[in-house]
C-alpha cells in the first residue's frame, strides 16, 4: 500500500506509506477524499494547485472478476466541481499488482514542455521527457510506447484535446489487445493532464508486489461464488456478450426515453439502423464482432471490435452512450460513420458524449444540418487540429451554446447528459442535477427499476429515492472497482453475501451489511462538502430550463420533480 | 422480441415479428408463459413506449416489444 506524489514543478517523485486516513478507501472514496483534503476548492482546474489522482479500485489487482477499473479525480475544468471519472483497460489491475494505491500528481511543468510518468515493474517511477510525443493521437502514441516499453505495459494517455487544454478532453487507457478505446472521459480531466505536462502514464504489467489478502482462502471462496453469479446472471451472462451495451438502444427508444435531435425527440425515426442487434448482424458478417474482451478480468465480455466493409479495424469497445450521442442526438443514422466517429474521439481523446452533444448543438443552432454525418466527421478534425471552431466544440456543448446565442444545451453544470431524457426517465434525471459530478449516468441509473416494473419512469413519484439509491450504490462501486455491469449480479442475495465477504477478506475486517452503503455515503459527503467550499449551492442542483417546458415526445411529459424534493437527494 | 430473446423462436424475422393467438383476456404474465420466458426478472413488455404491467390484459390486435430486463450502460 502505497502512494506515489509527483510534483511535476519540481520533477519530484516521493513513495510514501498510505497515510492513516486515507486507509481503506480505493478508487473514487480515494480520489474524491484526497482532493476534499488537499486541493484548494477555488483553486483554478488548471492551475498548479489542483491535483490529478490515479487509484484502482480496491479490490483491483486481486483475482475478483471484473475488477479492473481506474478512478480518476481532480478538479473539473468542466464542472467547476469534484469529479471521478473512470475506466476500464488494464492498468487498474497492473497498479494492484505493484501495489500502488494512488498515484497524485501535484504542481505544473513549464508551459510547453511534456513528460512521461514511467512505473517499472518493481514499482520504481520516473519522469521521462516525452517531446518526440506532443501533438500525437493516442492510437499512434500508445503504439510507439509499447514498442519502446514492451508489450507487458499499461497506458493512460492524452490526446491533441488534453494537449490544447479543452473541457471535453479526456484520458484513453489501453485495452488487453493495447488500443486506447477505453477512457475516463468525463469531466475534461484530460485537460488537467495537459495542463500538468503530463502526456502519458506507462505502467509495466509484470508487477509482483500486491498487497496482501488478508484471508486469502476466504477470498478465494467468495470470488468463486461472485464469478459464478455474474456468469449466471442473465444480462451480464448472456445478453451483454452477444449486443454489449448496445443493446439498449431498441430499450430506451421503446420506452420513448432516446433524447434525440438535439433532445427534441424521444424516439429516434429509424432507431433500428443503429441498434445493438444491427450492430451485432454487422459486426459478425464483417469479422471483428462483439463477445470482446476489452479489460483484465473480465469474464463478461461486453465490449466489441467494429471493422469497415473491406474487413480493416475502425475501433473497439463502441458503445450505447456514443451510438446514442453521435446516432440520436445528431439525426446519423449509419453505424459506419458513428464508429469512425468514436474512433476519432478515442484518437483525438474526447469524451465521447460531451462531444456528441456539442455537435448536436451546434446543429440544432444552424451551424450545420442534422443527419449529416461528414460535416460530423469534419467537426471532429477541426477538434483535433484546434482551429477556433474546433476549440469552441471541443470545450462541450455549454460553450457551443454560448458561442451560438443557442438556449437548448442539454447539460447540468456544462457537463452533457447521456442516453435517458430526464423527462421520460425522471430519475435519471434527479442524478443529472444532483450528482457532485454534473450530469452522469453512470452517477445513478435507474433505467434498471423501469424495466424490472419497480417503478414508473414518468412520474414524479419515488424518483429521488431511486436515484440516491443508485448514487448511493454506485459511488461505493467506484471505489471498490467493480465493474457497473458486474455490479447487476449483486442482485442476488447470494451474489450480494459472496461479494462483501471477499471485501471483508481482503481488508481483514469483518464487514457488516450497511459498509458498502456506508463508504457510498462517505464518498459522497467528501464530495458535496468540496463543492460547497468550491462555491456551489443546492439551486445549481437544476436540469437546464428547457427540459422543464418543452414537453418531450411521444409521452409528451416534462421533467416534474419538484426543486424541494431534488434537495433531498443527497441531504444526509 | 429483442436482444438473446429472439433465439428462443427459430427462424424469427425481426423485421416481421410474430403473430400469436392467445386466448381472450390473456395478461402479460400468461403471454411471457406462452413464450418461455420466467417473468421474474426475464423481460419487459413495452407497448406503445409504456411498461405494462403483468396483470395488465391484452386486446386484439395489440403490438408489444418485449426485451431483457436492462440496466445501465
Amino acid at each position: 500500500m502505497k502512494f506515489l506524489r509527483v510534483d511535476m514543478s519540481s520533477k519530484n517523485i516521493r513513495s510514501e506509506e498510505v497515510p492513516q486516513s486515507y486507509l481503506g478507501l480505493g478508487g473514487r472514496s480515494l480520489t474524491s477524499t484526497i482532493i476534499n483534503t488537499e486541493v484548494p476548492p477555488k483553486c483554478d482546474p488548471l492551475g498548479p494547485e489542483n491535483k490529478l489522482i490515479f487509484a484502482p479500485g480496491l479490490l483491483s489487482g486481486t483475482n475478483l472478476v471484473n475488477t479492473s477499473r481506474i478512478s480518476v479525480g481532480a478538479k473539473s475544468p468542466l464542472t467547476g466541481t469534484i469529479k471521478e471519472s473512470n475506466a476500464g483497460g488494464t492498468i487498474a489491475t497492473a497498479l494492484g499488482h505493484l501495489g500502488i494505491t494512488a498515484i497524485v500528481i501535484d504542481g505544473q511543468a513549464v508551459k510547453g514542455e511534456m513528460f512521461i510518468l514511467r512505473i517499472d515493474e518493481k514499482g520504481e517511477a520516473s519522469l521521462i521527457p516525452a517531446k518526440e510525443y506532443k501533438g500525437m493521437r493516442t492510437y499512434s502514441l500508445v503504439d510507439k510506447l509499447i514498442k519502446t516499453y514492451g508489450d507487458k505495459t499499461s497506458v493512460m494517455c492524452i490526446g491533441p484535446a488534453g494537449e490544447y487544454l479543452m473541457k471535453s478532453a479526456s484520458i484513453q487507457t489501453s485495452d488487453v489487445d493495447d488500443h486506447p478505446c477505453r477512457a475516463a472521459a468525463r469531466g475534461g480531466l484530460g485537460a488537467v493532464m495537459g495542463a500538468k505536462g503530463l502526456k502519458a502514464l506507462v505502467v509495466d504489467r509484470r508487477g509482483k508486489s500486491p498487497d496482501a489478502i488478508a484471508d486469502p482462502e476466504a477470498f478465494k471462496e467468495a470470488a468463486k461464488i461472485f464469478a459464478l453469479k455474474v456468469k449466471e446472471n442473465p444480462f451480464s451472462g448472456q445478453f451483454l456478450p452477444n449486443l454489449g451495451t448496445a443493446g439498449l438502444v431498441a430499450a430506451v427508444n421503446s420506452m420513448g426515453a432516446f433524447p434525440s435531435y438535439n433532445a427534441t425527440k424521444g424516439v429516434l425515426p429509424g432507431w433500428e439502423n443503429i441498434s445493438g442487434e444491427n450492430l451485432t448482424k454487422i459486426m459478425k458478417e464483417r469479422g471483428g464482432g462483439p463477445g470482446h474482451m476489452g479489460c483484465a478480468q473480465c469474464i463478461i465480455r461486453c465490449s466489441n471490435v467494429f471493422m469497415d466493409k473491406q474487413g480493416k479495424y475502425v475501433t473497439s469497445s463502441l458503445e450505447y452512450e456514443t451510438i446514442w450521442a453521435f446516432g440520436g442526438m445528431t439525426g446519423i443514422k449509419d453505424l459506419d460513420t458513428i464508429a469512425r466517429l468514436d474512433f476519432l474521439c478515442d484518437d483525438i481523446g474526447l469524451d465521447t458524449m460531451n462531444t456528441g452533444v456539442a455537435i448536436a448543438v451546434a446543429m440544432d443552432a444552424g451551424y450545420k444540418k442534422f443527419e449529416d454525418g461528414q460535416a460530423a466527421i469534419e467537426m471532429l478534425e477541426e477538434i483535433g487540429r484546434g482551429t477556433e471552431m474546433g476549440k469552441v466544440l471541443g470545450d462541450g456543448p455549454a460553450a457551443v451554446g454560448r458561442r451560438f446565442s443557442h438556449l437548448r444545451i442539454p447539460a447540468v453544470k456544462n457537463q452533457s447528459i447521456a442516453a435517458y431524457d430526464p423527462r421520460a426517465m425522471q430519475g435519471n434525471g434527479v442524478t443529472y442535477a444532483t450528482s457532485p459530478m454534473g450530469a452522469d449516468h453512470t452517477a445513478g441509473n435507474v433505467i434498471g427499476q423501469y424495466m424490472a416494473r419497480k417503478l414508473d419512469p414518468l412520474k414524479p413519484e419515488g424518483q429521488v429515492k431511486a436515484s440516491r439509491n443508485a448514487q448511493i450504490a454506485m459511488a461505493a462501486m467506484d471505489s471498490i472497482g467493480l465493474c457497473i455491469l458486474a455490479a447487476v449480479a449483486l442482485e442476488a442475495p447470494e451474489a450480494g453475501a459472496a461479494f462483501l465477504k471477499a471485501l471483508s477478506a481482503k481488508l481483514g475486517t469483518e464487514l457488516g451489511a450497511d459498509a458498502i452503503g456506508q463508504l457510498g455515503i462517505r464518498t459522497l459527503q467528501a464530495e458535496r462538502e468540496f463543492n460547497r467550499k468550491a462555491g456551489f449551492t443546492n439551486k445549481d442542483d437544476r436540469l437546464p430550463e428547457f427540459f422543464y417546458k418543452e414537453a418531450l415526445s411521444p409521452h409528451n411529459t416534462t421533467f416534474a420533480v419538484t426543486d424541494a424534493d431534488l434537495d433531498t437527494t443527497l441531504a444526509f | 422480441m429483442f436482444g438473446e430473446l429472439r433465439r428462443k423462436i427459430p427462424d424469427y424475422r425481426p423485421d416481421k415479428g410474430l403473430e400469436m393467438d392467445i386466448p381472450e383476456g390473456s395478461k402479460i404474465a400468461d403471454l411471457l408463459v406462452l413464450l418461455g420466458i420466467p417473468a421474474s426478472p426475464g423481460a419487459t413488455v413495452i407497448m406503445e413506449g409504456r411498461i405494462l404491467p403483468l396483470e395488465e390484459k391484452l386486446s386484439h390486435g395489440s403490438l408489444v416489444n418485449i426485451f431483457h430486463v436492462m440496466f445501465g450502460g
